[in-house]
C-alpha cells in the first residue's frame, strides 16, 4: 500500500487492485476563498494514476470542494456519507455513480477493503480504515473517536500500521468570543486514542492549511497544537509510538507489517515551502480593528438594501415573538432583560450601530453612532459579509472572521425568593436568525452549494444548471 | 457627617471636629503615571480643609499616592493596613502617626470612630468604617467582606447610613491569557454584599480611572463591569435598596437618620466631566501589537544592557537554582515546561531568551525576534522589565504591556493522558522579586526611589513642615 498526502486532508491512497483519492482538494485557496494549504504546496492532478474510486469524508468544504470533485471522471464511483447535500451536488456536476455509506460499514474489494469508522460529534461524517495483504492505514480525518469505535475498528481490521491521526484542536472559537485558551479536552482524547490504537506509525493529518488575506491575523490564535507539539506529547505519553510528521508530496509505503515514510516521492505533489511559523500559536499577537474588505466587490447600494433587508426581518422576528406565538431564544433574552448592540462596518470605514433592548413589554429599537450602554451582547461585523451570509454566498466559516461577538451573559434574573444568575454566554440573536428564521434559512445549505455551483459553470460558460 | 467625592477612591470625610481623607489622590494622574481619574475633574486644593487623619483602604499604587500624600501635613495620622513596605514608604516620607492595624480595629478620633474591615481576598486591603453621632458611613475601598463580617458590624456599630461600595473588578487577566471571561459571579456578589449591608444609599465608589494614551486602547477590554450595570444589578437582586451614582465634586450628607445627595457641591472639585463612556467595556475592539511606549524615557542603549545583563542573571538564577528549592524553578522542572520571554524595545526590535526544562540540565538559548517553540511565553517591553528590575517601577497597572501565551504539554500519570491548565508564574519577575537581598529589602528599595523621586516636589497644600 502506498499513501500519498496532497496536501491537507487529501490523500491518495495505491491499494492491491484499487486507486483511492480521499477528499479532494487540489486548488489553494479553498473553503471560499479562507484558507491555503500549509505547508504550501503544488498538485500535479494530471500526473495521478487511474483514479478508482473517491471517498468524501465529510461536507466540510476544506474536504468538499465543487472546482476540485468537477476535474474527476464523471464516472467514477465516489462513496460519502449520509449528508444529502454530497449527492446533490455530485449529481448536479454529472457524477453517475455516487453510494452513500453508513459509518461501520465494511466494505471489501477484491484484494482489498475498507472500514468506515465512527464519529462522536454532530457532524455527517466517517474516518476510512484501508487494508490489504500489506497492513492496514486509519486516516481518522476529522472524526471524535470514542474508546468503543478504536475497539471496533481493532476488530474489524486488525493492527494499524499508520495512522494519520486527528491532532489540531483548532479554536475557532476565538472568532466569536475572542478569547484564546489553549485546548485541554480534545487533545487529551487524541492522544488517548493513540494509546488505544497503538499503530506502528502516526502521523499528524487532516489539518494542513492556514488563513489567508483578510484573515491572517487570525493564524497565532486559531492552531494551539502544531503538528511539532503533537509529536512532541506523543512522545511524553507514548515514547514507544513513533511519530513523523508527513508534508505534501510525501509518501507512506506499507510493506509486511512495516512502513517507510518517503519524502517528496509523490510525481502528483510536492512541497513549496514549509511555512508552518506562519501558524505559531501565539496570544501575545495584535488583533486588528474590525473592517470590511468586501471581498466580494458588492456595491455601496447593494450592501445597504440587504442589510436594511436583513435589520427589518430581525426585527419583525423579535416583535412577532413579543405578540406571539413565542419563540424560546427571545423568551429567554426578555426574560433576563438582555440588550443587544450589533454594529455594522462598512467597507468605506464608516460604521453604525443598531441597539435592540429586550423590555418586558416590548423591545426597544434604536440606531445611532455608538453602542447602547452595558448592552449585553455586544456584536460587530462587516457589513459585506453579512450580505454574504444572508445571500449564501459564503460559508460561515469565512463568515465568523468578520464577525466579532462579545457577551456580558445574561444578568440575574429573580424568581420569587431566587436569585438565578446566568453562567452562560447570551445566545448569537443575529446566528440564530440568520440560521433559522432569515426567508430562506431552511434551505440554506442548498442554497449556499447552488451558489457555489452557478459560480463554477459560469466560469466555464456553461448554464447555471449544468450539464443535467 | 460630609461626604465629598474627590474621584477615583478619594473621599474627604467631615465628621464631628475632625477631616478625614481616604486614599487621597489629589493630582491628575495615578498608578505609576499610567491612569488619570474617569469621569475627569479638576481640583482646588487650596480649599481642602486641614487633614487630622488619612486612611489607606489598600496598598496599591492608586490608593498609596506618594505625591499627594506628600501634599499632606506630616504630623497627620495615618490608618492602613499591615505590610512593612508600605510602613517604611510612610516613613521614608516623614510621617510620624502612622497606625498600621489588622481588620477589626477601632480608632477614636475626636466623638468619632474609625473602624477597619477585613477582606477576604487579601490582608492587605480594608475597608473603612466612620462612625460620628450623625450616623454611619463604609467606605468599601476594594475590599470583600464575608457575610459573618458584615452581620457582625451591624450588630456591633449599628445600620450604615452611606455604603461606597466595591462593585468593580479590572479584568487584566486579558492580556494574560486572552482567557478570560465576563465576571458574572462577582458582579452578582458584589450586588449581594450590598444587599446584606443594607444601607440607606449604595453609591458605587472606587475603580474611577482610565488608561490614558498610548495605553488608551486598553479601556475598552479591563472594565467589565460599569457603576450602570452594577446598579442594574443591584435593582435585580435588592430593588428595595436606595442606590445612586457619585460623581467628584458630589457631596453626601448624612444627618438624622438620612443620606441627602448634593450632587457638584463641593467648593473643592472645580470641574467634572462625566467621560465614562471612554470605558465602555467591549472586547470586540483592537490589540496593538507589543511595543515599547518607553513612558519613563530610558535611552536605548541602557535598556539592551540592561536585558542583557538581566538575560545572564537569570541565566545564572535557573542553572544555579536547577536542582534547588526554589517554588517557581521547581513547578516549571515539574511540568517540564519551556519558558520565553521575548522583550520588545522601544524602537520595535525583538530580543528573546528561551529556557527548556525538561531536561536534566537547562538548555538556555538567546535569539533576535521572539521567542519560539517556548511553551510559556511572555512578552513585555524593555523599559516595563527594566524598570522592574531597577525597582523604579512596580507596574500595578501593567495589563495591556505583559502579554502570556501559554500551551501546556501533556504527561502520562497513572495510566491517563494529562494536559493541565497550568499558568505558572512568570520567572523573571519572580527572580527580580526574591533576588537578593530578599523580597522586603527589594520592597523597600521601590519604596526609596519612589518617594526620592517625587522629593524634589513636596508642595504641600495644606502647610505641611517640610
Amino acid at each position: 500500500m502506498r499513501v500519498s498526502l496532497l496536501g491537507h486532508a487529501t490523500i491518495f491512497v495505491e491499494l492491491d487492485g484499487c486507486n483511492i483519492l480521499m477528499d479532494p482538494v487540489f486548488r489553494d485557496p479553498f473553503e471560499d476563498g479562507a484558507v491555503v494549504a500549509c505547508p504550501a504546496r503544488e498538485v500535479f492532478y494530471e500526473k495521478l494514476p487511474r483514479i478508482d474510486k473517491v471517498i468524501i469524508s465529510h461536507s466540510h468544504l476544506d474536504h468538499f470542494d465543487i472546482p476540485s470533485l468537477a476535474r474527476l471522471p464523471r464516472d467514477v464511483e465516489v462513496l460519502c456519507p449520509d449528508d444529502p447535500t454530497i449527492p446533490y451536488v455530485l449529481e448536479r456536476l454529472g457524477f453517475t455513480n455516487v453510494r452513500v455509506i453508513e459509518a461501520g460499514a465494511l466494505i471489501e474489494f477484491e484484494k482489498c477493503s475498507i472500514l468506515t469508522t465512527f464519529s462522536n460529534i454532530d457532524v455527517i461524517e466517517f474516518g476510512v480504515i484501508f487494508k490489504d495483504s500489506s497492513g492496514v492505514f486509519w486516516n481518522e480525518v476529522d472524526t471524535v473517536i470514542t474508546p468503543g469505535a478504536c475497539e471496533f475498528a481493532r476488530i474489524q481490521m486488525g493492527e494499524v500500521d499508520l495512522l494519520f491521526s486527528v491532532f489540531a484542536s483548532q479554536n475557532l472559537g476565538f472568532f466569536g468570543s475572542m478569547t484564546a485558551g489553549y485546548p485541554l479536552d480534545l487533545p487529551r482524547t487524541n492522544l488517548s486514542n493513540i494509546l488505544q490504537i497503538k499503530p506502528k506509525l502516526v502521523v499528524p493529518g487532516s489539518a494542513g492549511f492556514r488563513f489567508a488575506g483578510a484573515l491572517e491575523w487570525t493564524n497565532p490564535f486559531l492552531f494551539p497544537i502544531s503538528r511539532t507539539r503533537f509529536l512532541s506529547d506523543l512522545a511524553r505519553v507514548a515514547p514507544e509510538i513513533p511519530g513523523v510528521i508527513a508534508n505534501p508530496g510525501d509518501v507512506f509505503e506499507i510493506e509486511g507489517g512495516s512502513v517507510r515514510h518517503l519524502p517528496q516521492a509523490a510525481p502528483f505533489a510536492r512541497m513549496v515551502a514549509e511555512d508552518t511559523h506562519l501558524i505559531d500559536f501565539d496570544a501575545t499577537a495584535a488583533i486588528p480593528p474590525l473592517d470590511d474588505p468586501n471581498t466580494m466587490g458588492y456595491a455601496p447600494e447593494l450592501i445597504a438594501r440587504e442589510v436594511e433587508a436583513c435589520l427589518e426581518g430581525v426585527e419583525q422576528f423579535v416583535r412577532s415573538a413579543y405578540a406571539g406565538p413565542s419563540d424560546p431564544l427571545i423568551d429567554g433574552l426578555r426574560s433576563s432583560r438582555s440588550s443587544f448592540a450589533l454594529g455594522l462596518v462598512y467597507p468605506d470605514g464608516r460604521s453604525e450601530w443598531w441597539n435592540l433592548s429586550f423590555g418586558p413589554d416590548r423591545p426597544e429599537f434604536t440606531r445611532g453612532a455608538a453602542p447602547i450602554r452595558d448592552a449585553i451582547v455586544t456584536h460587530r461585523i462587516a457589513a459585506s459579509i453579512l450580505v454574504a451570509r444572508l445571500r449564501y454566498e459564503k460559508s460561515y466559516c469565512y463568515y465568523r472572521g468578520f464577525s466579532r461577538i462579545t457577551t456580558t451573559r445574561g444578568g440575574s434574573t429573580v424568581e420569587g425568593n431566587r436569585v438565578h444568575v446566568s453562567k452562560t454566554d447570551a445566545p448569537d440573536l443575529l446566528g440564530y436568525y440568520l440560521h433559522k428564521r432569515a426567508p430562506h434559512a431552511a434551505h440554506g445549505a442548498t442554497r449556499r452549494l447552488d451558489f457555489q455551483l452557478q459560480t463554477y459553470f459560469a466560469g466555464r460558460g456553461e448554464s447555471a444548471r449544468g450539464p443535467l | 457627617m460630609l461626604v465629598t467625592a474627590l474621584g477615583h477612591a478619594t473621599a474627604l470625610v467631615e465628621v464631628d471636629r475632625a477631616n478625614i481623607l481616604v486614599d487621597p489622590v489629589l493630582g491628575d494622574e495615578l498608578g505609576e503615571g499610567l491612569l488619570v481619574p474617569c469621569p475627569a475633574r479638576t481640583l482646588d486644593l487650596a480649599r481642602l480643609p486641614r487633614i487630622d487623619l488619612v486612611t489607606l483602604t489598600s496598598i496599591h499604587h492608586d490608593h498609596v499616592d506618594f505625591a499627594s500624600l506628600a501634599r499632606l501635613p506630616r504630623d497627620c495620622r495615618i490608618v492602613c493596613p499591615r505590610s512593612p513596605t508600605l510602613e517604611y514608604a510612610l516613613g521614608r516620607l516623614g510621617f510620624t502617626r502612622v497606625l498600621a492595624v489588622a481588620p477589626n480595629t477601632r480608632v477614636k478620633i475626636g466623638r468619632s470612630e474609625i473602624l477597619t474591615t477585613l477582606s477576604v481576598r487579601s490582608p492587605t486591603e480594608l475597608g473603612i468604617v466612620i462612625k460620628d453621632p450623625s450616623g454611619i458611613f463604609w467606605h468599601q475601598g476594594d475590599s470583600v467582606p464575608s457575610p459573618e463580617n458584615i452581620d457582625h458590624l451591624r450588630r456591633t456599630v449599628g445600620n450604615i447610613d452611606l455604603l461606597f461600595a466595591a462593585y468593580a473588578v479590572q479584568s487584566f487577566a486579558y492580556y494574560g491569557s486572552q482567557r478570560a471571561r465576563y465576571p458574572t459571579q462577582y458582579l452578582h456578589g458584589a450586588a449581594t454584599c450590598a444587599e446584606r449591608i443594607a444601607p440607606r444609599l449604595v453609591v458605587p465608589a472606587s475603580a474611577g480611572f482610565r488608561y490614558r494614551a498610548p495605553m488608551d486602547w486598553v479601556n475598552s477590554f479591563v472594565f467589565p463591569i460599569s457603576r450602570e450595570r452594577y446598579l442594574d444589578e443591584l435593582a435585580r437582586v435588592a430593588p428595595g435598596l436606595k442606590r445612586d451614582i457619585g460623581n467628584p465634586g458630589d457631596v453626601f450628607e448624612i444627618r438624622a437618620g438620612a443620606v441627602l445627595r448634593k450632587p457638584g457641591a463641593s467648593p473643592i472639585v472645580t470641574s467634572m466631566t462625566d467621560d465614562t463612556h471612554r470605558i465602555a467595556f467591549d472586547p470586540t475592539s483592537f490589540v496593538p501589537p507589543s511595543a515599547d511606549p518607553n513612558l519613563d524615557g530610558y535611552p536605548e542603549d541602557e535598556l539592551r544592557r540592561d536585558v542583557e545583563a538581566l538575560f545572564d542573571e537569570l541565566s545564572a538564577f535557573v542553572r544555579e537554582g536547577y536542582d534547588g528549592t526554589d517554588a517557581a524553578l521547581r513547578e516549571y522542572r515539574r511540568i517540564r515546561t519551556t519558558y520565553g520571554l521575548g522583550v520588545v524595545f522601544p524602537d520595535g526590535a525583538h530580543r528573546s531568551i528561551t529556557i527548556d526544562f525538561a531536561g536534566a540540565t537547562p538548555k538556555i538559548t538567546r535569539s533576535e525576534g521572539g521567542p519560539r517553540d517556548a511553551l510559556v511565553t511572555h512578552r513585555l517591553p524593555a523599559s516595563v522589565i527594566v524598570a522592574r528590575s531597577r525597582y523604579e517601577r512596580r507596574y500595578d497597572f501593567s495589563g495591556g504591556l505583559m502579554r502570556l501565551s501559554i500551551i501546556s504539554p501533556a504527561s502520562y500519570v497513572d495510566g491517563k493522558v494529562v494536559i493541565e491548565a497550568n499558568e505558572p508564574t512568570d520567572l523573571t519577575l519572580h527572580m527580580i522579586e526574591v533576588r537578593p537581598p530578599g523580597p522586603e529589602q527589594n520592597g523597600f528599595r521601590h519604596m526609596d526611589y519612589a518617594v526620592s523621586s517625587i522629593a524634589g516636589s513636596s508642595n504641600t497644600a495644606t502647610g505641611a513642615q517640610p
